[in-house]
């Protein structure tokens, strides 16, 4: 989508290698929703079978940029393109649910949500809705590259998850998509005051495992209405070099434009 | 002259996106989403139009918690204004205190205009060419968005009667209750929106006649008289509450303003995670009490206004207001934001200083001949 980002992330063709993984991070005051989108709409223009999870937002908000940036997510998901796991609902409805009911045998049975853990299996079911659509996915086009994007993984944890639940769960997408060569493109938040604190045990565990790190955050110098803040990727894809490279971004309607430190039209 | 008649009906925007149209609603010009104002219009001003619906509002209160409530008062004024649904609950006051304390309108004309464009289509005289153009969209014109408020005198308790209202006092019962995953009082304040938004069919997706918009306000969030978490930690508490808010208010033609108090939580990552899952984000640091109080340089104000967090909705971009140092004032009658500027240097006492500051500087005999 955005060339200038794929250049960043050394991506060649737009699409990167199978069975990698790229991890988004947030810092506080600066929004990295641009950078899933770019994925998103990127990989669904070059015809990949996409497993959404959107644990923060809903359908209409991703299908009204995709349509901005020129990738419906209605006719995705028509064509069986597209499986969109509305978490946010599901879950926040199950919470509720959670709460009123008193049947234990009924929370069993619920389809994602499983908080009386006691090892660490708490998000056993959303995995198994997710294996579950990926096959589906590829049984309709099974000659399609497959791509799963988590829309924030931070809110797990937010909600109460264990950091070992969200590890483990991560593993065994990571697994999951290893075993179909598919990619794994995560967005979660960056939630550090100051460096020497220490990160969250799940954010770094997924850090750990990326092939291509992505950090936007907000200009230390402060607010600026032209320059809307810095983003930083680190990348280290199998058989290339590792690279890291940080430039400045501008978020318009439809596009990012993008500029070398301190190179804003804005200053200069 | 006849040309330009017709020039003025085919200038028409071209809008084929299909938006309900609600009393006190406009569509945003970024993303054509559904605003509703806030009933401060300099705030409207700031964020792009108004709240947009379908949002979680979450406003860090001031220490005193006083310039919160207001806002929240402003809010709920203008839905009786606009003949919004209300939803309200405290656990700190009545709720009904709260609502008996709404400003004043300032009306400078009547409140209800329908009904008057049919009759003045009869004594136009002097337009007479115009008689037989298409009316243009009455409805559009007819909607005000946004009032100006009088904080000296108290809403007329009529147009409170004749809102829709619903009323959740947090009592001890409610709060001494414990659940599963959250506290009483936060399972009891989501189940009874989510009955609300049931009956007033608030839902977006399900067809109606006649929409309507839902304005929840929870004033002062999580504060100590809603009760104790007893089996789970607050942070996942109070994020659960948040999110279930969030997956709810997505479904509904609503907005929902909360009200927190930051500054009792000893835990500091509390508010960003907050921050974090709701939409718009504003802390009130209110000057009251602290040194800043003295300070000449916001003497015109009454408070730091800061903005922490704008709503991206439906677009890759969000509204970039020109600067994020803001301040709030409390005038006689009203309440509002402004950029923070300093005052002008016309004060008597800043060049004074200044002034003895030279002559200080100098010698300290005053008639050496040498001294210049």
């Amino acid at each position: 989508m955005f060339i200038e980002l794929n250049n960043m992330c050394n991506i060649s063709g737009g699409v990167q290698i199978p069975g990698t993984c790229v991890l988004i991070e947030g810092c506080h005051g600066a929004d990295s929703s641009f950078v899933l989108h770019h994925f998103v709409s990127g990989y669904l223009k070059s015809g990949f079978n996409l497993c959404f999870i959107g644990l923060s937002q809903s359908f209409n908000h991703y299908n009204s940029v995709g349509i901005k940036l020129g990738a419906s997510f209605i006719d995705a998901r028509e064509n069986g393109n597209l499986v969109y796991i509305e978490a946010l609902k599901l879950l926040g409805e199950e919470i509720l649910k959670y709460e009123s009911e008193t049947d234990m045998s009924i929370l069993q049975s619920s389809k994602l949500l499983h908080f009386e853990n006691n090892n660490h299996s708490g998000l056993k079911k959303l995995y198994h809705h997710c294996k579950y659509c990926v096959q589906d996915l590829l049984t309709k086009h099974p000659d399609k590259p497959l791509l799963l994007v988590i829309d924030d993984v931070s809110v797990l944890r937010l909600i109460g998850y264990d950091s070992l639940d969200v590890i483990y769960f991560m593993s065994y997408l990571r697994a999951l998509m290893s075993t179909y060569c598919g990619c794994l493109v995560v967005q979660t938040l960056c939630d550090t005051t100051g460096e020497d604190q220490d990160k969250d045990p799940a954010v770094q565990h997924i850090h750990h495992q990326s092939e291509c790190f992505i950090k936007v955050e907000a200009l230390s110098s402060g607010y600026c209405k032209d320059v809307h803040g810095q983003i930083t990727v680190c990348s280290r894809w199998p058989e290339s070099e590792a690279m890291k490279r940080a430039m400045q971004y501008k978020i318009q309607d439809k596009s990012v434009i993008f500029f070398a430190l301190g190179m804003s039209g804005a200053v200069l | 002259m006849a040309s330009s008649g017709t020039a003025s009906t085919s200038f028409q925007r071209k809008t084929r996106v299909k938006i309900p149209q609600i009393l006190g609603t406009r569509p945003s010009l970024h993303n054509n989403q559904l605003l509703i104002s806030s009933g401060i219009p300099s705030l409207d001003n700031l964020i792009g139009g108004g709240f947009a619906v379908g949002t979680v509002v979450l406003i860090e209160e001031d220490k005193y918690g006083s310039y919160s409530k207001m806002m929240l008062k402003y809010f709920l004024a203008e839905g009786v204004m606009n003949k919004h649904e209300l939803f309200l609950t405290s656990s700190d006051l009545d709720p009904q205190d709260l609502l008996n304390e709404l400003p004043a309108p300032l009306l400078d004309e009547p409140v209800l205009k329908t009904g008057q464009s049919t009759e003045l289509t009869d004594d136009m005289k002097i337009a007479w060419r115009y008689k037989n153009l298409p009316q243009v969209q009455s409805v559009v014109s007819g909607v005000k968005f946004g009032h100006y408020y009088d904080l000296t005198k108290t809403m007329d308790p009529i147009m409170l009667e004749t809102t829709n209202k619903t009323l959740l006092p947090l009592t001890d019962d409610i709060c001494n209750k414990c659940g599963k995953l959250m506290k009483g009082a936060c399972v009891e304040v989501l189940n009874s929106i989510q009955q609300t938004i049931e009956k007033g069919d608030f839902r977006t997706g399900t067809p109606q006649q006649h929409r309507n918009i839902l304005r929840i306000g929870i004033h002062s969030f999580g504060s100590p008289q809603w009760g104790d978490d007893i089996k789970t930690d607050t942070i996942p508490s109070m994020c659960r509450f948040l999110y279930v808010l969030r997956a709810l208010m997505r479904t509904t033609y609503a907005v929902c303003m909360i009200t927190f108090p930051a500054h009792i939580f000893q835990d500091t990552s509390l508010p960003r995670y907050l921050q974090h899952l709701s939409d718009l984000a504003i802390r009130l640091e209110s000057f009251t009490g602290s040194s800043l109080e003295k300070n000449p340089a916001f003497q015109e104000y009454h408070g730091l206004f800061h903005l922490l967090k704008l709503p991206r909705l439906n677009s890759l971009s969000c509204h970039m207001p020109d600067t994020m140092d803001l301040a709030f004032k409390l005038r006689k009658k009203r309440f509002m934001i402004e950029k923070l500027h300093l005052p002008p240097e016309l004060s008597e006492t800043v060049a004074r200083t200044q002034d003895d500051d030279s002559v200080s500087c100098g010698s300290s005999t005053t008639n050496n001949k040498l001294d210049f």
